[in-house]
C-alpha cells in the first residue's frame, strides 16, 4: 500500500523531527530547573505532562519507539498525579526524575 | 470522486506525515486543524467524510470536539489519534460518534491499512443508511400521493 515515494518522504519527515526532537530535549533539560524551583508544583507538572504527551505521540509515529515507551513511563505517572490519585510527595518525585532521566538520555 | 479528509492534529509533523499517509491511500485533504477550534469551524464547513482526530489538543480537546458536533456526526468516520489508549477515554469517544481509534506508535503501514479499512466499513454502513432513508421517503411520498391507497384498493 505504501510505496517509495511514500517512503522517501517518510524518511525526510523523520529526520526533521529528530532534529525537533533535540530541541524538545534541550526544552525538557531547562524545564527541570523550573521543576527543582517550584518544588514539582501540580501546575508545573501538568506543563511537563503536555511536553511529554507530544513527545510520547509523536516520537511513536515516526519510529523512534524507545522514546516513545520512555516517554509513555513518564507521562502514564504525570497522568496519574495530574488526576489526583497521588499524593505528590519525595517518593512520586523520585520517580518522576529518575523516568524523566532516562527519557532525557533516550533523546540523547 | 475521492472521499474526503480532515486533520485534526497540533503537531505540524503529525499532520504532515497524516497528510502524506492521506495521499497515498488516494484520500482528498480538505483542510487541516491545529487546535480544536479551528477542527469545529472546518468541520463545519467542509462536512468531511473522514475526519482524524487528536484528542490532546489545545484550547478544546478532541473529546470536547466530539461532544460538540457529536449530532452532526452522521455521515463522517471519526477516527481518534492517541498516544495513550485510555479506557475511559475510548468509551467517551465511541459514545459520541468514534468509529476508530489508532494509537500513535502504531506502525505507520498499519495506520494505512486501518485508516482504509475503517472508511471502507463506514462507507458501506452509510451508504446502506441512505438507501433506508431512500425507500422510506420514497413510501412516505407515494402514500402522500395516495398511489398506495389506490393500488390496495
Amino acid at each position: 500500500m505504501l510505496d517509495e515515494n511514500f517512503q522517501e518522504g517518510f524518511e525526510a519527515l523523520r529526520g526533521n523531527f529528530a532534529l525537533k526532537l533535540q530541541d524538545k530535549l534541550a526544552d525538557l533539560i531547562s524545564f527541570e530547573k523550573k521543576l527543582e524551583e517550584t518544588n514539582y508544583k501540580l501546575e508545573v507538572l501538568q506543563e511537563l505532562y503536555q511536553i511529554i504527551h507530544s513527545i510520547s505521540g509523536s516520537s511513536g509515529m515516526f519510529g523512534f519507539s524507545e522514546i516513545s515507551e520512555a516517554a509513555h513511563k513518564l507521562e502514564e505517572v504525570l497522568k496519574t498525579v495530574i488526576k489526583g490519585n497521588i499524593i505528590i510527595e519525595p517518593k512520586i518525585i523520585n520517580q518522576i526524575k529518575m523516568l524523566l532521566s532516562g527519557l532525557k538520555k533516550e533523546m540523547g | 470522486m475521492k472521499p474526503t479528509l480532515l486533520i485534526a492534529d497540533d503537531e505540524k509533523h503529525v499532520r504532515e506525515l497524516l497528510k502524506m499517509l492521506a495521499n497515498t491511500i488516494h484520500l482528498d485533504i480538505v483542510g487541516e486543524a491545529s487546535n480544536g477550534v479551528e477542527a469545529i469551524a472546518l468541520f463545519k464547513e467542509k462536512k468531511p467524510d473522514i475526519m482524524i482526530l487528536d484528542i490532546n489538543m489545545p484550547r478544546i480537546t478532541g473529546d470536547e470536539i466530539l461532544e460538540e458536533l457529536t449530532s452532526e456526526l452522521e455521515n463522517t468516520c471519526v477516527i481518534m489519534m492517541t498516544a495513550i489508549v485510555d479506557r475511559e477515554d475510548v468509551e467517551k469517544c465511541i459514545k459520541l460518534g468514534a468509529k476508530y481509534f489508532i494509537r500513535k506508535d502504531t506502525p505507520i503501514y498499519k495506520m494505512a491499512k486501518s485508516i482504509n479499512e475503517t472508511w471502507k466499513a463506514f462507507e458501506l454502513i452509510r451508504e446502506n443508511k441512505n438507501k433506508e432513508k431512500f425507500n422510506l421517503k420514497q413510501l412516505f411520498d407515494e402514500i402522500k400521493d395516495d398511489k398506495m391507497l389506490k393500488d390496495i384498493v
